[in-house]
C-alpha cells in the first residue's frame, strides 16, 4: 500500500508491502528509496520495528478519522508528534482532484503560524512553502501538494491553529 | 493500629495511599465522584464510596459527604493527600468530632500555620529569617505603597490564603502597584474566599528550597533533607530533587534547624514541608509551611529509604518515631519529573482526553507513581497530573542517567503530556550543572530547540505506515494470535479439551 504521510512540516510518500500474517519481513520505499523492515506486532497499538538491525517501538493511537485520511499518534524512538496519513485509495482520489481541481493544505499539527510565503492569487510550484507554522518551539514549512493558484489563505501570522484545520487551498 | 482509611483523594495520589495501607495490612477505602468511577484508586482499593457529580465542590471538597462515606465505611481515620481538603482546619476539626483520625497536623497547627501571614509572624518572633515586608495582610492601597516605598522595588503581593501561585504579582515599578493589587485581592478571593494579600521584598530568580518534617505525638520532630523545587512553570513545581544541588552543607544544616524551630513552635505533628527562598548568596528566608504530604515527597522516601505515608499513619494512631534525628541517613540522590497532560508548546495548557496508549518505564532506580492506565479519559475537572516519575542514583549523574533512560521508555499516545518538554531539560547544559532557580524554565523555553534528531521524521513516518497498514486489515495483522478476543482463544482453549 502506498501511503502519504504529513509530520513537522513535511510531506513523505511511503509505500509498505507486508508479509501476509502482519509480522516478520516487510519491504519498505521511503520516497522511493528502498529498505527492509522486519516488524513485530507487540500488542495492540505497539509495533516492534527492526531497521538494519536498529531496534525502535512505536506506540500509535488514531487521534482522528477523516475523508481524507486519518490522524494518527506516534510514539517512539524517545520522541512523539502526530501524522496525517493518507492512504492509497483516497490519494488516488486526491490525485484526481488534485488534477482537476482544488487541493486543501491542512495544518499538520496544532501550532501558530508565523508568516506566509506566498500571496493569495500567486502562482507556486508542488512542494513550494506556503506559511511557517511553528509547534513546539519548532518552525516548519507547509507545503503545496500542487501546482497551481493559490486561491486562498484562510490564516494570518499569530493565528493558533488545530491539527488537521484548512490553511489554504491551491487550484 | 487502624483496620480501616478512607482516602479523601483522587489521581496518582490516592493509589499511593492506597498502596501505603496495603503495605500496613490495612483495608483502604477509595471515594469518587462520577467521571472518577474507573480511576485507578477506585480499582486499587478495598472498597469505595462514590461522592457525587464531577465538580470537586460537590464531590471531593464536600466535608459532609467524605464523612457520609467514613461512616458508611466504619473507617477509623481519614488520609487527604495533597489539594482538596488537606489543608482544610474545619475538616480536620469535622474529623476530630466526628471521631475519625484526621491524618495530619491538627486543625491548631493547621491554622498557626496554615494562613501565609500567620505563618510569618510566627517566624519572625522565632528568629527565623523573613523577607522584609508587612508581617500581616495590607489593608489598603495606601500602605501597599507605602511599605513597598520603605523596601524598595521590585516587591511581590501574594495572598494570605494562597498557594500555587494564585493570587501572587510581581511588581517591579510604583506605577504598577495599583493594578496589581486589584488582581492579586480578586485572584485570591475567588481562589481562597479570601481577598487579604500582604506584600514583601521579591527576590529575583530565587532558588526554592524546601525541608521536609515529620512530627510525632509525643513531642519527636525530625527533619528528613530538603528538595529542590525551583523548576517551575506558572509558579508550579514540575521537578523536584534532592539534596539540592549547589547547596553546601551548613546552609542545609542551617535550614534544617529553621524548620524544625518553627514547626516546634506550632506544636507541629505528622508530615509538614517548609519552604525557603534561596537567593544567590545562600541567604535564605522563610516563605510558609505546607500542612500534608507533598507531590514530591517521594524524592525523600528514595533518598532516606524511608516510607512517608507509612509513617504519617503510624503518628496517627500515637505511635513514636522509630528513629532520631542522628539515625535519619541520606543517602544518593533523587529526582522527580511531574508527567502532565499538558502541552508546553501552549503555556503549558491542559490538555486533558483520553489515553489510547500507555507504555511506563521501569528498571534500575526508577519508580513511577502514577494514576493513569490506556484507556482512561483524562477528566477536565481536576489538576491533569499522569504520573509521577522519580529516579534514584548514587549520585546526581546516576540518577539523571537513569531519568534520561526512563524518559525514553516511556510512551503515552492519545493525549498530549510534558515528556518531550523534559527530555528537552534533562540534555540541557544549565540544568545538569544544577543551575536552576524559579526563571529557569522561561530562560529555556526563550531559547530555540535544538534540530529533531536526524532521522527520527523519517523513522516516525515509516511506522505511521505500517501502523496504518495493521490497522486497515487488523484480521491481517494477527500474527501469533495475539488480536484474537479474550472469547476466541476461550472457544479454542475450550475445544482442545
Amino acid at each position: 500500500m502506498k501511503y502519504q504521510i504529513q509530520l513537522g512540516g513535511a510531506t513523505r510518500n511511503v509505500e509498505v508491502a507486508g508479509a501476509k500474517n502482519g509480522a516478520g519481513g516487510w519491504q519498505v520505499a521511503l520516497d522511493g528509496k528502498p529498505m527492509a523492515a522486519d516488524v513485530a506486532l507487540v500488542e495492540g497499538g505497539r509495533i516492534s520495528l527492526l531497521l538494519a538491525g536498529r531496534s525502535y517501538t512505536f506506540a500509535w493511537a488514531t487521534l482522528e478519522k477523516n475523508a481524507s485520511g486519518a490522524t494518527l499518534w506516534l510514539a517512539g524512538a524517545g520522541r512523539e508528534a502526530s501524522a496525517e496519513v493518507l492512504d492509497a485509495r483516497r490519494l488516488t482520489f486526491q490525485e484526481r482532484v488534485e488534477q482537476s481541481g482544488r487541493a486543501k493544505i491542512k495544518a499538520p499539527m496544532a501550532g501558530k503560524v508565523v508568516k506566509l510565503l506566498a500571496e493569495a492569487g500567486a502562482r507556486i510550484e508542488a512542494g513550494q512553502g506556503v506559511l511557517v507554522l511553528e509547534a513546539m518551539k519548532m518552525q516548519n514549512e507547509v507545503r503545496s501538494p500542487k501546482s497551481g493558484a493559490l486561491l486562498a489563505c484562510l490564516v494570518a501570522p499569530g493565528d493558533t491553529v488545530a491539527t488537521g484545520q484548512l490553511l489554504a487551498e491551491v487550484e | 493500629m487502624f483496620r480501616k482509611i478512607l482516602i479523601a483523594n483522587r489521581g496518582e495520589i490516592a493509589v499511593r495511599l492506597v498502596r501505603g495501607c496495603r503495605d500496613l495490612g490495612i483495608a483502604a477505602v477509595a471515594v469518587f465522584s462520577d467521571v472518577d468511577r474507573a480511576g485507578l484508586h477506585v480499582l486499587l482499593a478495598d472498597e469505595a464510596y462514590r461522592l457525587g457529580p464531577a465538580p470537586a465542590a460537590e464531590s471531593y471538597l464536600s466535608i459532609a459527604r467524605v464523612l457520609e462515606a467514613a461512616r458508611a465505611s466504619g473507617a477509623e481515620a481519614i488520609h487527604p493527600g495533597y489539594g482538596f481538603l488537606a489543608e482544610n482546619a474545619e475538616f480536620a476539626a469535622a474529623c476530630r468530632d466526628a471521631g475519625i483520625v484526621f491524618i495530619g497536623p491538627t486543625p491548631e497547627s493547621m491554622a498557626a500555620l496554615g494562613s501565609k501571614t500567620a505563618a510569618r509572624g510566627l517566624a519572625k518572633a522565632h528568629n527565623i529569617p523573613i523577607l522584609e515586608g508587612t508581617v500581616d495582610a495590607v489593608g489598603s492601597l495606601a500602605e501597599a505603597a507605602a511599605v513597598a516605598a520603605r523596601i524598595g522595588y521590585p516587591v511581590m503581593l501574594k495572598a494570605a490564603a494562597g498557594g500555587g501561585g494564585k493570587g501572587m504579582r510581581l511588581v517591579t515599578a510604583a506605577e504598577q502597584l495599583e493594578s496589581a493589587f486589584r488582581l492579586a485581592a480578586t485572584e485570591a478571593q475567588a481562589a481562597f474566599g479570601d481577598a487579604a494579600v500582604f506584600l514583601e521584598r521579591a527576590v529575583l530568580q530565587p532558588r526554592h528550597v524546601e525541608i521536609q518534617i515529620l512530627g510525632d505525638q509525643h513531642g519527636n520532630l525530625v527533619w528528613l533533607g530538603e528538595r529542590e523545587c525551583s523548576v517551575q512553570r506558572r509558579h508550579q513545581k514540575i521537578i523536584e530533587e534532592s539534596p539540592a544541588p549547589r547547596l553546601s552543607d551548613a546552609t542545609r544544616e542551617k535550614m534544617g534547624a529553621a524548620a524544625l524551630r518553627i514547626a516546634r513552635a506550632a506544636h507541629y505533628t505528622n508530615a509538614g514541608t517548609v519552604e525557603f527562598l534561596v537567593d544567590g548568596e545562600e541567604n535564605f528566608y522563610f516563605l510558609e509551611v505546607n500542612t500534608r504530604l507533598q507531590v514530591e515527597h517521594p524524592v525523600t522516601e528514595l533518598v532516606t529509604g524511608l516510607d512517608l505515608v507509612q509513617e504519617q499513619v503510624r503518628i496517627a494512631a500515637g505511635m513514636p518515631l522509630r528513629f532520631t534525628q542522628e539515625q535519619v541517613r541520606r543517602r544518593g540522590h533523587a529526582i522527580e519529573c511531574r508527567v502532565y497532560a499538558e502541552d508546553p508548546a501552549a503555556n503549558f495548557m491542559p490538555c486533558p482526553g483520553k489515553i489510547q496508549r500507555l507504555h511506563a518505564p521501569g528498571g534500575p532506580g526508577v519508580r513511577d507513581d502514577t494514576g493513569v492506565y490506556a484507556g482512561w479519559t483524562v477528566p477536565l475537572e481536576y489538576d491533569p497530573l499522569l504520573s509521577k516519575l522519580i529516579t534514584w542514583g548514587e549520585d546526581r549523574g546516576q540518577a539523571l542517567a537513569r531519568m534520561r533512560r526512563a524518559l525514553a521508555e516511556y510512551q503515552i499516545a492519545g493525549i498530549g503530556h510534558n515528556l518531550s518538554f523534559f527530555r528537552r531539560v534533562l540534555q540541557d547544559g544549565a540544568f545538569v550543572r544544577g543551575e536552576v532557580d524559579t526563571g529557569y524554565v522561561a530562560r529555556l523555553q526563550a531559547q530555540p530547540e535544538a534540530a529533531a534528531e536526524e532521522g527520527w521524521e523519517d523513522l516516525a513516518s515509516v511506522a505511521a505506515a505500517i501502523a496504518s497498514d495493521l490497522a486497515a486489515a487488523p484480521a491481517a495483522a494477527n500474527g501469533g494470535g495475539a488480536v484474537q478476543t479474550p472469547w476466541q482463544i476461550a472457544a479454542r482453549q475450550a475445544a482442545l479439551r
